[in-house]
């Protein structure tokens, strides 16, 4: 088993009578990317600032690199970097230079400074712009400077709290290729969003959250495994009579089959065979099939089962 | 670190522009409106008084001399009543017909205003009579010589050397020259506007603000809060004694008031008096209620309102508040402030000034260790 970078158990944390944070426990390995899943105001943003020690909280425990986290804690944050959910930048400075200046709280000697600024910016592709304000960049370019400005120092453990909102599909891939090299690189990640592509495309592990609790976790696939809806197979075919469907039903790994017009749905369990078996039974009786399309469950599928919501409203 | 927060400092132009360029252009409108500071000091009105004398030794005698020379003079600051009947002079005092008058007793003087007194019509008739009494001595050689001209010579100095004054007078009484005191006011009024700056170093440092999402980066970094608390408030401090310095050089070469020869204690002075505000504004913005705009607005409130007591509009308020309630004047830092820029160009002496400065640094002091106590608390209850 590899190193835990982070622990944090039972953590609880209260505005006022709101619990953002109820019994929340999750571990983060030694270089892996970590996912916390969740809709809007399911603590994600929460969790993070606690284990950052800028948050109060009412119980449990935080562990960061085995030490305990406090706002003292300087040997723990200088290895720690963060890219905050919303852009913190300085308005009066240049691109260059608030990389500089984020990048200075954490390393002192001028030569090192200047290589690591200058790899940071290129890292995010925005050497075209060192000399451009925060408010002349657009939003996603000030999404990059936001994460250039928490990845400079080459921290081991990052944080990235929905660094990709409002950004480009483009650049949303560049960012996350780019986090990825960052996990090549050594560095522990730990990545929040409500965007379940981002997760499933980046992350070796998840956690799905929901009111401030953990409601499961494990890979992509293994979340996948835990619900009983894992293939959605359409087929556009004409004229199936009620006896044919009988027949696909009866297969043991099929769990509902609706026919209505010309499309057939046919939601199965886990297995290789599922869209073979069909598309068999329907040319024995003689069918002729047009498209056939399978959809593998998604995440939020996984969430729908879950919690029996949405994981996104939009 | 410091650089880029000077870089920061120095990028606000718009706050500088106006700290500097708002005190300097109300005391360009006090130098139209008054025609120069030098034209008014030369027009001092001349004040009418009676004398009545319950002595008549030498000291009296003397002084009915040494007043009937001033009055003499070309441009004399006093005429003397020619009524010397006590009841009549008592009865043209309270009907204002007269300014004051000297109660001459053996050795001592007394001096009677008017109802409708200004502050410096008091300070200059109290200026003279206890003038009188301290120089008495070197007057009564100058009279028996028969040279009373040298009585001229040695109150020549009167108007610009307070010192001859009598320090428990109040603070508006020793003022030589109300329109200096606007002068002064309008400067101590734009070091007190540095209290700005003291709001934005909360703004900048303390993450659950909001204002600024930067705070929560640097409270994350491994930099102790201490560090970048004194980082920001040395380069706030910085131009704050920039914008000082021009407005006081500005003040004194385009509108001709004087500052003094006493750099040492100058400085000294400004110095203070920026901390004082920078800090006094971190009080604002930790513990005034409600947005960081609102902040900003209750603090220049106070700082008019401080303003305004010291006399900034009106510049006979300290001394009505010298009268009826001295207090005000002690604990309002514009005053305060106002009155130990006063001394330090006006007296000799300079205890008073130094007690002045003591009080402000005292309470600079309170005012840091306190928000240096807020700001480093590095965990909050929501963000
Ligand atoms: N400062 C605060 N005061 C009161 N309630 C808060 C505060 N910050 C967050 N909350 C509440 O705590 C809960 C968790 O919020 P949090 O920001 O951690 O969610 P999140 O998962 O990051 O959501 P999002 O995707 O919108 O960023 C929400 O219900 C939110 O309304
Ligand atoms: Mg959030």
């Amino acid at each position: 088993m590899s190193k835990q970078v982070i622990k944090v158990d039972n953590l609880v944390k209260r505005y006022k009578e709101l619990i953002a944070l109820d019994h929340f426990s999750m571990e983060v390995n030694e270089g892996e990317v970590l996912g916390l899943l969740g809709p809007n105001g399911s603590g994600k943003s929460t969790t993070i600032n606690c284990i950052l020690s800028l948050l109060e909280f009412d119980g449990g425990d935080i562990e960061v690199f085995g030490k305990e986290m406090t706002p003292k804690s300087y040997d723990l944050k200088r290895l720690i970097g963060v890219v905050p959910q919303e852009v913190a930048v300085y308005d009066e400075f240049t691109v260059y230079e608030n990389v500089d200046f984020f990048c200075g709280l954490y390393v002192k000697n001028k030569d090192e400074r200047k290589k690591l600024v200058k790899e940071a910016i290129e890292f995010v592709a925005l050497q075209d712009f060192v000399k451009f304000r925060p408010k002349k960049l657009s939003g996603g370019l000030l999404r990059r400077l936001n994460i250039a400005c928490g990845i400079a120092h080459k921290p081991k453990l990052i944080f990235f709290d929905e660094p990709t909102v409002a950004v480009d599909p483009q650049s949303r891939n560049n960012i996350l290729e780019g986090i990825l090299k960052l996990r090549d690189g050594g560095a522990t990640i730990v990545y929040t969003s409500h965007y379940m592509e981002e997760i499933e495309q980046i992350c070796d592990r998840v956690i799905i959250m929901d009111k401030g609790q953990a409601i499961a976790s494990g890979t992509v696939d293994e979340l996948k495994g835990m619900i009983k809806k894992s293939e959605l197979i359409r087929i556009e075919v004409h004229g199936v009579d009620e006896q044919t469907l009988n027949k696909i039903n009866e297969f043991k790994n099929i769990y509902t089959v609706n026919y209505e017009d010309d499309v057939l749905k046919v939601e199965a369990g886990s297995g290789k065979h599922n869209v073979i078996d069909i598309i068999n039974i329907l040319q024995e009786n003689g069918f002729k099939l047009r498209k056939i399309f399978s959809e593998q469950p998604t995440l939020n599928d996984v969430f729908l089962e879950l919690t029996g919501k949405e994981l996104r409203d939009d | 670190m410091f650089k880029y927060d000077l870089k920061k400092t120095l990028s606000e132009k718009v706050f500088i522009f106006w700290s500097m360029i708002f005190p300097l252009a109300l005391m360009s409108c006090f130098y139209w409106a008054f025609g120069g500071i030098y034209d008014i000091e030369n027009s001092i009105d001349t004040r009418s008084v009676g004398v009545i004398y319950e002595s008549d030794n030498e000291f009296a005698t003397y002084f009915g001399d040494v007043l009937e020379q001033i009055a003499s003079e070309e441009d004399a600051i006093l005429s003397v009543s020619e009524v010397t009947d006590k009841a009549e002079l008592y009865g043209l005092l309270e009907q204002s017909k007269i300014d004051g008058v000297y109660l001459v007793k053996e050795d001592s003087i007394e001096v009677l205003m008017n109802p409708k007194y200004s502050a410096t019509d008091s300070m200059i008739l109290k200026a003279f009579g206890n003038f009188y009494v301290r120089e008495y001595d070197m007057i009564e050689d100058a009279v028996t010589s028969g040279n009373i001209g040298a009585v001229a010579t040695i109150l020549d100095g009167m108007n610009e050397d307070a010192d001859y004054m009598s320090k428990e007078e109040g603070i508006f009484a020793q003022a030589p020259n109300p329109y200096l005191w606007y002068f002064y006011s309008t400067l101590v009024m734009g070091i007190l506007f540095q209290a700005m700056s003291g709001i934005y170093i909360v703004e900048q440092l303390q993450a659950d603000l909001g204002v600024r999402k930067v705070a929560m980066r640097t409270s994350v970094s491994p930099v102790p809060k201490s560090r970048l608390i004194v980082s920001v408030y040395l380069s706030r401090l910085l131009v704050a004694l920039g914008i000082s310095a021009v407005t006081i050089i500005l003040m004194n070469r385009l509108f001709k008031v004087p500052v003094g020869n006493r750099l040492p204690q100058l400085i000294l002075l400004v110095v203070a008096a920026n901390m004082f505000a920078i800090s006094m504004g971190e009080m604002f913005g930790l513990f005034f209620k409600g947005s960081m705009s609102s902040r900003s607005g209750k603090g220049t409130g106070v700082i008019m309102a401080s303003v305004f007591l010291s006399g900034e509009m009106i510049a006979t308020l300290p001394g009505v508040f010298e009268r009826y309630a001295p207090i005000v004047n002690d604990i309002n830092p514009a005053t305060v402030l106002n009155f130990a820029l006063y001394r330090l160009v006006y007296y000799e002496d300079l205890t008073t000034f130094y007690i002045e400065i003591a009080k402000i640094v005292l309470v600079t002091v309170v005012f840091l260790v306190i928000a240096t106590m807020k700001l480093r608390r590095q965990k909050y209850a929501s963000l």
